[in-house]
């Protein structure tokens, strides 16, 4: 009991965050992983006898099922390609606005972080012309340069890329506000004491800079591989998964089952799944991150 | 991108499977006399003309809640769940089938049987069969919908056609001498994402694609239908990738497109997005081949199983359902009535279309009433684009597609 005093002002401030915690994600967690050992469906939400334990039977289906397989295979191309392209641009961004202060520069900042406040939806919309094969202002401008039309959203391999530029020109923007924050921090001495020993520019970035911009990139790389993992709005709301199923990722895969076809189970075994996966990555993110220098 | 999405789909199965423990009472039970009425779509300023009437001649006041389609499933499994849901609901026929055998609609039989207004004579035969299921009538029909040919009738004049194809083979000689003028220009826009069309098609080839409860695809009428749309996109007479309605109008307005098969909400559509084109375009009942069956869809009216109000709920069923008010919903909303006599009285108006809508929804079937049929029809779409614009054979492709579709609706 004196303890429990002791702790109180923490408790007090902890306390709500871990009501929040559980209620709105452990407990949940929790039912996904029961329900993906059952059949629930429609029937089963009304009358909970209807519903049966059928055991692994869900995630053995998963395994046998060749669309969860092309979801699973198209998320690691998003993840693959997806990440490092934000980490590069997010933080080339931040450094070239970090060369100015003026009106500028603060205008470029807001342009450029723009995009992550911007309605999905909305982006769905105007990205969607843009692409479009025959009337779109890409393919006119490529026309000009005299290229034939790039089917941007109409053959599987290609949609993916072009959902990929959609996630990164929509992504980039949050984190480069993160990597300019951190370029901020960067005590000016390093650079005059390099100066002093003769570093030039190059020097100056590979050596300082990158460097101490470490903890801001792993923040924005782990941050950024869940949020790919996740990879679902831009799928979701401008190619419904297709053309041939070339842009289905396992969070649509898993909306389609939950809530176009209502099945519960199922839908909760793939997300188990992807909760799972999240977990071992960002797990494995963090022991490399262990053996890095200190500085 | 965001983990919201996958978050708030588990919170929601968390919330339903709470919520059903905890929750007893239907309907919104504020008002007595007040019943609750979901609608699908933005319908909800014309309903509340419709049911100022109805109020003023049964002193029942009507709540009416409009659902984006996009969202009706959602609505619906959260109100099944909870119990907690609307007294009278629309729901589109694809969904009566999972609906009824959630138990989430009232055994409407009794009453419909002391109702004349709700008598399934009224209805065009097609709409009425949706009205049972499982041999208990769960919901009434309310709006029909049919799938016709669109046409532009200057375009296929300057071609040599004064009239629409009316055969199949009439249909792929007009589309291959269309698209023979080159340019960019098609012969018709075929959309594989519609899941609809082969099933149509497989029906005018003098098949079915249901036996009892379980798909029947590996038909040969089937693969007839399958290979004569697939014809279609190997010949270069249709584009060969999804089109978005927005981009059919288009096509259709400069004539790249002067053909293409869908609803009467399309007439609506280049009503509001071409008017310059009237008097240019023409609908005709689908082409035949054995038959010129087309299909019959729609939405009813139902009740929700939780509701206390079911006798209210009964009433406005039938005012609804009365030939004056489907008229009256029509002119408000451009919805078609399923009432026959009601659409009968709209087509001989004058409007030629409303005259093809008629002609075409006394030719026409509802889709198998099959409840795991939702898990069918993205498998058609793959099989559609797999063939139609991929490379894979139609013979192993129908196979496999035949033999998933009879397991997704053999087991349920």
């Amino acid at each position: 009991m004196r303890n429990l005093s002791r702790y109180r002002a923490a408790l007090l401030f902890v306390g709500p965050s871990v009501v929040l915690l559980t209620v709105f994600v452990v407990a949940p967690i929790l039912v996904a992983a029961v329900a993906s050992l059952t059949d629930l469906d429609l029937r089963g939400l009304r009358d909970l006898s209807s519903v049966e334990f059928i055991g692994l039977d869900n995630y053995r289906r998963l395994f046998t099922d060749s669309l969860f397989g092309t979801a699973a295979l198209n998320t690691v191309l998003y993840v693959v390609l997806g990440v490092p392209l934000i980490v590069v641009f997010a933080m080339g961004i931040a450094l070239l606005l970090n060369f100015g202060t003026s009106r500028l520069y603060s205008g470029l900042r807001a342009a450029y972080f723009l995009p992550a406040i911007t309605n999905i939806v909305a982006v769905a919309v105007v990205w969607g012309y843009l692409y479009n094969t025959d009337s779109g202002l890409l393919n006119y401008l490529l026309s000009i340069g005299g290229v034939e039309p790039v089917p941007w959203l109409d053959q599987p391999f290609v949609a993916k890329l072009s959902l990929i530029l959609v996630g990164v020109w929509k992504g980039a923007g949050f984190n480069m506000i993160i990597f300019l924050a951190a370029l901020q921090g960067i005590p000016k001495d390093y650079y005059e004491a390099a100066e002093l020993d003769g570093a030039g520019a190059w020097h100056k970035l590979t050596k300082i800079t990158i460097p101490l911009l470490r903890y801001a990139t792993f923040f924005v790389t782990v941050t950024t591989t869940i949020a790919w993992i996740q990879f679902f709005e831009e799928p979701f709301v401008m190619t419904d998964g297709g053309p041939l199923d070339g842009t289905i990722s396992v969070a649509l895969f898993i909306y389609q089952n939950g809530f176009n076809l209502s099945d519960f189970g199922y839908a909760s075994a793939a997300s188990v799944l992807l909760f799972l996966s999240v977990l071992l990555v960002t797990a494995v993110q963090f022991r490399l991150r262990r053996a890095d220098v200190e500085y | 991108m965001r983990r919201t999405r996958v978050a708030a789909a588990v919170v929601t199965a968390f919330a339903l499977v709470t919520g059903t423990a905890a929750c007893g009472g239907g309907g919104s039970g504020a008002d007595s006399d007040t019943i609750e009425l979901w609608l699908m779509g933005d319908k909800a300023k014309a309903m509340d003309t419709v049911s100022t009437a109805f109020t003023a001649e049964t002193g029942i006041k009507v709540k009416v809640q409009s659902i984006p389609w996009k969202n009706a499933r959602d609505k619906m499994s959260t109100a099944i769940a909870s119990g907690d849901g609307p007294d009278v609901v629309q729901v589109g026929h694809s969904f009566l089938a999972e609906f009824a055998d959630a138990g989430a609609l009232l055994d409407l039989s009794d009453k419909v049987a002391g109702t004349p207004e709700l008598a399934a004579a009224n209805f065009f035969p097609a709409s009425a069969e949706t009205m049972q299921v499982g041999g208990k009538v769960v919901s009434v029909p309310w709006i029909a919908d049919t799938r016709v040919l669109f046409y532009r009738t200057d375009v296929l004049q300057e071609a040599g056609y004064p009239q629409a194809p009316a055969t199949w083979d009439e249909l792929k000689g007009t589309a291959t001498k269309l698209a023979a003028r080159g340019d960019g220009n098609y012969g018709i826009g075929l959309n594989t994402d519609d899941q609809f069309l082969p099933i149509i098609l497989t029906w005018q080839a003098g098949g079915e694609v249901a036996q009892g409860d379980r798909a029947t695809f590996d038909t040969a009428p089937f693969r007839r239908a399958v290979e004569f749309e697939r014809s279609f996109f190997t010949a270069g007479l249709t584009p060969k990738k999804a089109q978005p309605d927005a981009d059919m109008v288009q096509g259709f307005k400069t004539g790249k497109i002067p053909m293409f098969v869908s609803g009467p909400y399309m007439a609506t559509l280049l009503g509001n997005q071409a008017p310059e084109l009237a008097g240019k375009w023409a609908v005709a009942p689908m082409p035949k081949d054995r038959t010129g069956t087309s299909l019959m869809a729609g939405s009813n009216l139902a009740i929700f199983s939780e509701s206390e109000k079911a006798d209210e709920s009964v009433q406005l069923m039938a005012y609804l359902s009365r030939k004056q008010t489907q008229e009256q919903w029509f002119q408000a909303t451009n919805d078609l009535p399923a009432r026959q006599d009601s659409l009968e009285a709209l087509g001989s108006g004058g409007d030629a279309n409303l005259a093809v809508y008629y002609r075409q929804m006394s030719d026409a079937k509802i889709v198998p009433q099959i409840k795991a049929w939702g898990a069918v029809a993205p498998e058609m779409v793959r099989l559609m684009q797999q063939v139609c614009v991929g490379d894979n054979q139609p013979e192993s492709a129908i196979t496999g597609f035949a033999a998933k579709a009879g397991e997704l609706t053999g087991a349920g």
